[in-house]
């Protein structure tokens, strides 16, 4: 496999907190080919939104530290690289956002099209040799045409209305042709379809499957439910108390789990005959996490060496990586 | 330019320009009541200690004043509705003239305050907000909590003892030096402007610095307040977060997009700073002998003299009515979602 778009190394993030120190990245890695879809998988806490901010260079800032480990794009590794330069070519242009909640992304004082406009100001990928007017007919079409593909009726009219005039789906539609606009190599979908409504999720979802295919973009899109995970990735990536337990293609990932955790995630999706089962205890607590596997105070098969040694990540089959000492064992705990 | 167009807005400017009327019945009753309530009687002050008694009587039926209140508030009433306030029990002139008289240098003297306040408060706000915890923001700070707490009358004696007793660099008090020139609209420094007359400007520009700054500190400390806290509030707001994420540059999300949302709770401020620069200019205009309504109303008050204090509330409120109907249009302009 030749490099990878995206690949992040081994980073750990630190927030400052009123309990101390919390380790909210450990060591996490993952890597992201180009036009691949990887979903970032685990219960809220785990880390996964503090991951995609990682990458987009937007942690809060004072109270949050990278404190190691790499994010290498195209090459470069961003964490490196100088804040105006990432602000300007790689954020909203190279890489975009899929927000959770349309609702609060958008400025409710302007309307839809002052923002995309504002956006397509600095972020749109028109040709250098264009401008002034050709420019901004190339904007104005490319915003009609993007519109269109994401379903929003009449986008002309659209881009005249205030956010409050959209349901959530159309916000987030919106966001989603936001996301696109900009011909970005990588979007990052931080939980899209949490703050709406179900009948809803699914709609958003194939849109959003669909239009990375067409465009060729790369998508890390980050969920609490395997489920999602399994209808619209290439890739899922499980991750637990700010490390990643388990990553493998969609298809050995589910045939073939590995970790307890994923067990754990598995057994708890609600089936029609399956009883659900819920994975004793809480989300470690990453201001003290424990020695060892971070997992164990919660794994049915945990042993003494759990707790003694971290244990490693070891590639158990080709492009499927677990964080366990007990790879080799398959079979479903209770 | 995005902001809500006056069509949209007409329904909303109706809507509280309705709510005027009501308002206003209710100051009206109010300080009627009031002036009927309190403790002394202003028929006796105004006849002087030496009336007898028969002579304050004979006055208290001239006056109007034994016949039953409510016939005495529909009287009243009457009479403000075509604009009659009536008369000093003290000097006997119209109150509405004495009003009008000293009506321009109050307006003059409360615009150049809230002028001072707002231009001054609003970016002093901000930037305590975008550096937060900086020096700079805890200099702000304690400046902005030190201006609310400070006795006006105090800073205001404070201020000439430096800069005109001590320094001389600034007139004492009064409004002109010497006979103001013939004023088209008593502004003295709008007339002087349209006049391009730069030294009347300059004269009057030296008399109304010390008054107009004192009496600007406590509203511009609440405008700096307020302004800091919504801009606070608003950078930590999820579009906020997107813009930043996007890589929308720093100088649009703060001037355009911050700015607008965090206006919006300042707008409204600046309605209730305009009650703290009315109150504010009663005292002000006292220590600064501004011939203004609010030297008036101190007057008055001292005089006892009803009628005219009467008046002063009345046109107080009516003008904080007023002002914070504009206020409502301002803010319906900046908000374009209808909040009515």
């Amino acid at each position: 496999m030749s490099a990878p778009m995206l690949s992040v190394q081994q980073v750990s993030v630190d927030f400052a907190t009123e309990d101390g120190t919390v380790h909210v990245l450990d060591g996490v890695s993952l890597a992201v080919g180009r036009g691949e879809i990887v979903g970032l998988v685990g219960e809220s806490g785990c880390g996964k939104s503090t991951l995609a901010r990682t990458i987009l260079g937007v942690l809060p800032p004072h109270i949050s530290t990278v404190s190691g480990g790499r994010v290498v794009f195209d090459g470069e590794n961003l964490l490196d690289m100088p804040h105006r330069r990432l602000a300007r070519d790689v954020r909203g242009r190279r890489i975009t956002l899929i927000p959770q909640d349309p609702y609060q992304a958008f400025n409710p004082l302007f309307t839809v099209g002052t923002q995309i406009m504002d956006l397509m100001r600095t972020k749109s990928p028109a040709p250098g040799g264009l401008s002034g007017r050709a420019r901004k007919r190339f904007d104005r079409d490319r915003v009609i045409q993007v519109l269109e593909a994401v379903n929003i009726p009449s986008p002309a009219e659209a881009l005249k209305k205030l956010p409050h005039e959209f349901s959530g789906g159309q916000l987030q539609r919106l966001m989603i042709a936001m996301a696109f606009l900009p011909n970005p190599e990588l979007i990052i979908a931080d939980e899209p379809t949490t703050a709406l409504d179900v009948t809803i999720q699914a709609q958003i979802l194939r849109l959003l499957r669909n239009m990375a295919d067409r465009e060729g973009v790369a998508v890390i899109f980050t969920t609490h439910d395997l489920a999602t995970a399994y209808q619209l990735c290439d890739r899922v990536v499980v991750m637990y108390a700010g490390q990643e337990m388990e990553d493998a293609d969609t298809d050995s990932f589910f045939a073939s789990p590995r970790h307890p955790y994923t067990y754990g995630l598995l057994g708890s999706i609600p089936g029609k005959n399956a009883e659900v089962r819920e994975i004793p205890g809480e989300m470690a607590n990453l201001a003290d996490p424990p020695s060892g596997c971070r997992f164990r105070t919660r794994c049915a098969r945990a042993e003494v060496r759990c707790a003694e040694a971290r244990p490693p990540v070891t590639e158990c089959a080709a492009g499927h990586v677990v964080r366990c000492f007990n790879t080799a064992n398959e079979q479903v705990a209770t | 330019m995005g902001y809500a167009s006056v069509w949209k807005i007409l329904p909303i400017v109706l809507s509280r320009a309705v709510w005027v009327v009501p308002t206003l019945l209710g100051l009206i009753v109010i300080t009627f009541v009031l002036s009927r309530v309190i403790p002394a009687d202003p028929v006796a002050l105004a006849a002087g200690e030496a009336a007898t008694v028969e002579q304050v009587e004979a006055l208290r039926v001239k006056l109007g004043y034994d016949r039953p209140i409510l016939a005495q508030f529909g009287t009243y009433l009457g009479n403000v509705f075509v604009g009659d306030l009536g008369r000093s029990l003290f000097t006997d002139r119209e109150i509405v003239e004495d009003l009008a008289d000293r009506l321009p240098a109050t307006i003059e003297l409360t615009l150049v305050s809230m002028f001072i306040a707002i231009a001054l408060g609003i970016p002093l706000g901000i930037l305590s907000a975008v550096k937060r915890n900086s020096l700079m923001d805890h200099l702000v700070r304690i400046l902005s909590v030190g201006g609310l707490a400070v006795a006006s009358f105090w800073l205001a004696i404070m201020l000439q003892l430096l800069f005109s007793m001590r320094l001389g660099w600034l007139p004492l008090s009064g409004r002109y030096s010497g006979f103001a020139p013939e004023s088209a609209t008593g502004l003295l420094l709008l007339d002087a402007l349209l006049d391009l007359d730069f030294d009347s400007l300059s004269i009057a520009l030296q008399h109304i610095t010390l008054p107009a700054l004192t009496l600007a500190i406590p509203s511009m400390a609440t405008i700096v307040r307020f302004t800091r806290a919504g801009v606070l509030e608003v950078l930590n707001s999820g579009f906020v977060m997107y813009e930043r994420a996007m890589g929308f540059p720093e100088s649009t999300i703060l001037f355009k997009y911050v700015f607008r949302n965090a206006l919006t709770s300042t707008v409204t401020q600046i309605g209730l700073v305009f009650g703290l620069l009315l109150a504010g200019a009663v005292v002000i205009e006292a220590v600064f002998n501004w011939p203004g309504i609010g030297l008036y109303a101190y007057n008055s008050i001292l005089q006892s003299d009803y009628n005219a204090i009467m008046g002063f509330t009345l046109w107080a409120g009516g003008i904080f009515i007023f002002v914070n109907l504009i206020v409502d249009i301002v803010h319906s302009l900046i908000d374009p979602r209808g909040t009515a």
